[in-house]
């Protein structure tokens, strides 16, 4: 199995393991315990990691807030201000993208029953959002939610003009950077709210954080409540070994940054110059110039993207995320960047780059690419069509 | 050092640990995936995991499991659940204090508050500060009676209970790995965490398989660990500590054999402090509530207990806890009682 699915979830780097070694039975004690040295112990571990990951986006320890993972990271960040006392009770109006992850997307829609009016902004076909647009519908809204780098395109919104208007406005701003995290430089002082994932960035699973600034001071309702642990918004005995794996693992991201970067771009200029450019209507979904390597997502027209993952079964490769991918249906990020095309969401294709990716692998994957675009698209009768030349859009189906 | 403090959490078991770095180390050489994905590493996840979950439908009997965070988070799921939930204001703090609760002052007054209305009812099964063993079978039948259904937080229990409606499960505290528990029951669940398709719908986010792993791996180890063990080491216990200072000869309930609560009119800090001193590690209250200056607040709900006696230590035993462990600690905890009474006096 050749992988090319990082941004769905990255494995273990073994350095991480290795620092959560102690803390699964030697160093046990439960962080909140206050009797004795094996709590101590704990809590100060877990306070060094808190540490490591708040100077990582320029933040203050206790800024930093521990959750499961970057789904309740977005869930308490969005539910937790919407339903907590900064909110103002006479806004309704919230705002996201239509190309967020799902946990947002459906974190939105089920506001609308507490009586929220939850947007959902299109973009532009780069996969940006129109600065213009955004600072109009800024008006009156409570909150903005939007990714910082998307997950199945890899665009970079511009946080740093989208934070100053937001301030402007006096809008709260929550960033959910699980894809940016540890990918790029990133500075929590320009948000309000920020989501981080432990299994993007080769960390343990069942680990998140949420930055909380406390400059300007946010505050949120808890989603689990009991023995008050995490300034109150988070109660849950605190997994030990999973937040210094975290701050490892972070801390490991940062020292490799721009050699992982390096990589991806290496091996995303290979795919567009060997498989882009080389064959014809082959089009990458998003901005190049706004975008991390890391993620490289493409539309084969006339290849329906499931057919080609299954002749390519060799490859971990996926069609959305993977939290959707399952469901079958096309992308909703590829169609909310083209509405008018259809066919470009439900061939979609998506290409991550990882620490991991051998230089023989990518290319595999592109001679692959190479071999069963040509033969799936001489077995499509709309590419016959196409290439004699015939417009498909000017063609009126049939119902039957 | 002596740690008497596993009902906080106890050490992870050699035979869990081992299970998790064996997936986590498979995931990296490529085996598994993020279950959501559609190749075959991803679907070897989906496959494990469903294989995992079944066991745990089995050793519950229960048809819907699923994995959560903590226990803390799989009690909330019961309040975002249902409409109305009754608990009683001793439970843990994740349930007495979560503002939709309706807090009782005694279980005898459950079956007034049961009869007004459909409700789920939510306990311990086994109390995390004191030990006291609660009835659950006999709560189960009076539920029903009332077409109520019940909660069992089964986070200190040691043998799983027969009947319950929803079940709370939490790994760290029967030797897995921390940061996962589980929901078990009859009903599919509403979520608190939007998103994925994961858990059925019930629970979104990537599952740890790791942490699954190890925690199904401790919950089997716990099934077929033998409890005499804990009876041993309390036995020991009871015959070396004055009876005075056992809490369970204030009531008629019956107590867990691996949680003891011991009371005196000594300040618990000061004897978590000597034993601290003593390289022994005990818990005042329950590690959540432990920060807090009020002591055990479910001591008043003892009424044989002494006016002076607010104080209660929790000695809890673990796996792999000795006699000569529990030995030393009665040696040492009947020094200090010896050193301070008769300075009392």
């Amino acid at each position: 199995m050749k992988y090319f699915d990082y941004a769905a979830s990255t494995p273990c780097a073994q350095e991480v393991l290795d620092q959560m070694q102690p803390y699964w039975n030697e160093v046990f004690g439960n962080p909140h315990s206050r009797s004795h040295q094996y709590g101590w112990e704990s809590e100060a571990a877990i306070e060094r990691a808190r540490t490591e990951i708040a100077y990582m986006i320029s933040a203050q320890t206790d800024e930093i807030i521990f959750t499961s993972g970057a789904t309740e990271s977005n869930n308490l960040a969005i539910k937790g201000f919407v339903f907590g006392p900064n909110m103002s009770p006479t806004k309704r109006k919230i705002l996201t993208l239509a190309t967020e992850h799902k946990c947002v997307i459906e974190s939105f829609l089920h506001l609308k029953n507490s009586g929220f009016e939850p947007h959902f902004l299109p973009v532009e076909k780069s996969g940006l959002i129109n600065l213009e647009m955004l600072e109009k519908e800024l008006d009156d809204a409570a909150i903005l939610s939007i990714m910082y780098v998307n997950n199945e395109t890899g665009v970079i919104q511009n946080i740093p003009a989208i934070s100053k208007m937001c301030r402007e406005k006096g809008v709260c701003l929550h960033v959910d950077a699980a894809q940016a995290f540890g990918k790029i430089a990133i500075n929590a002082r320009d948000v309000d709210l920020m989501s981080i994932s432990g299994h993007k960035i080769y960390g343990p699973k069942g680990i998140g954080a949420l930055f909380v600034s406390k400059m300007p001071r946010v505050r949120l309702s808890h989603l689990i409540s009991g023995g008050g642990q995490e300034r109150g918004m988070r109660s849950g005995t605190l997994p030990t070994p999973l937040c210094v794996g975290l701050a490892a693992a972070a801390k490991i991201a940062k020292e490799k940054m721009q050699e992982d970067f390096k990589r991806a771009a290496k091996f995303q200029k290979q795919i567009i110059k060997q498989v882009v450019e080389k064959m014809p209507h082959i089009y990458i979904n998003g901005s190049l110039e706004y975008k991390i390597p890391h993620i490289l997502n493409l539309s084969i027209p006339y290849v329906e993207g499931e057919s080609l993952m299954m002749r390519m079964s060799d490859f971990a490769l996926s069609s959305g995320s993977a939290c959707t991918s399952k469901s079958l249906e096309p992308s909703h990020v590829i169609r909310a960047m083209h509405p008018d095309d259809e066919d470009l969401a439900h061939s979609s294709l998506r290409i991550c780059f990882g620490r991991q990716t051998k230089q023989n692998e990518v290319d595999e994957l592109i001679a692959s690419l190479q071999k069963h675009i040509t033969e799936l698209r001489e077995l499509s009768p709309l590419w016959s069509m196409v290439q004699k030349g015939i417009d498909l859009k000017t063609i009126k189906w049939q119902d039957h | 050092m002596v740690y008497l403090d596993h009902a906080a959490t106890t050490d992870l078991l050699a035979c869990a640990k081992s299970k998790i770095i064996e997936v986590f180390e498979q995931w990296g050489s490529g085996k598994y995936a993020n279950a959501g994905g559609l190749y075959k590493s991803a679907n070897n996840s989906a496959i494990y995991l469903e294989q995992l979950r079944n066991k745990v439908k089995e050793m519950t009997n229960m048809p819907y499991v699923v994995f959560t965070s903590c226990a803390s988070e799989s009690n909330n799921m019961i309040f975002n659940h249902a409409k109305k939930v009754v608990t009683t204001k001793y439970e843990h703090p994740s349930t007495a204090k979560n503002p939709k609760a309706i807090l009782l002052d005694s279980i005898k007054n459950l079956e007034q508050e049961l009869e007004k209305e459909p409700c789920i009812f939510s306990i311990c099964g086994v109390h995390h500060e004191t030990g006291q063993i609660r009835n659950t079978e006999t709560l189960y039948n009076l539920c029903k009676k009332h077409y109520c259904k019940i909660h069992i937080d089964a986070s200190q229990m040691k043998t799983l209970p027969a009947q319950a409606d929803f079940l709370t499960l939490s790994s760290h505290k029967i030797g897995g790995p921390i940061g996962i528990a589980a929901l078990c029951s009859h009903e599919p669940i509403k979520a608190i965490l939007f998103g994925g398709k994961q858990e059925n719908d019930m629970r979104a986010g990537t599952q740890a398989l790791p942490l699954i792993s190890g925690f199904v791996e401790a919950l089997e180890y716990m099934q077929l660990f033998d409890k005499t063990h804990f009876q041993k080491l309390k036995k020991a216990l009871k015959e070396q500590i004055e009876p005075s200072y056992m809490l369970e000869n204030y009531a008629q309930d019956n107590f867990a054999d691996h949680i003891v609560c011991l009371v005196s009119q000594f300040p618990a800090s000061e004897i978590a402090a000597f034993m601290d001193m003593n390289n022994i590690a005990v818990a005042i209250g329950s590690a959540c509530t432990s920060g807090a200056l009020d002591g055990m607040k479910i001591l008043e709900s003892f009424d044989n207990l002494p006016e002076n006696i607010r104080n209660g230590i929790r000695v809890s035993f673990g796996y792999k806890t000795t006699l000569a462990e529990t030995n030393y600690f009665c040696q040492k905890l009947n020094a200090f009682f010896c050193k301070r009474t008769s300075k009392a006096l």
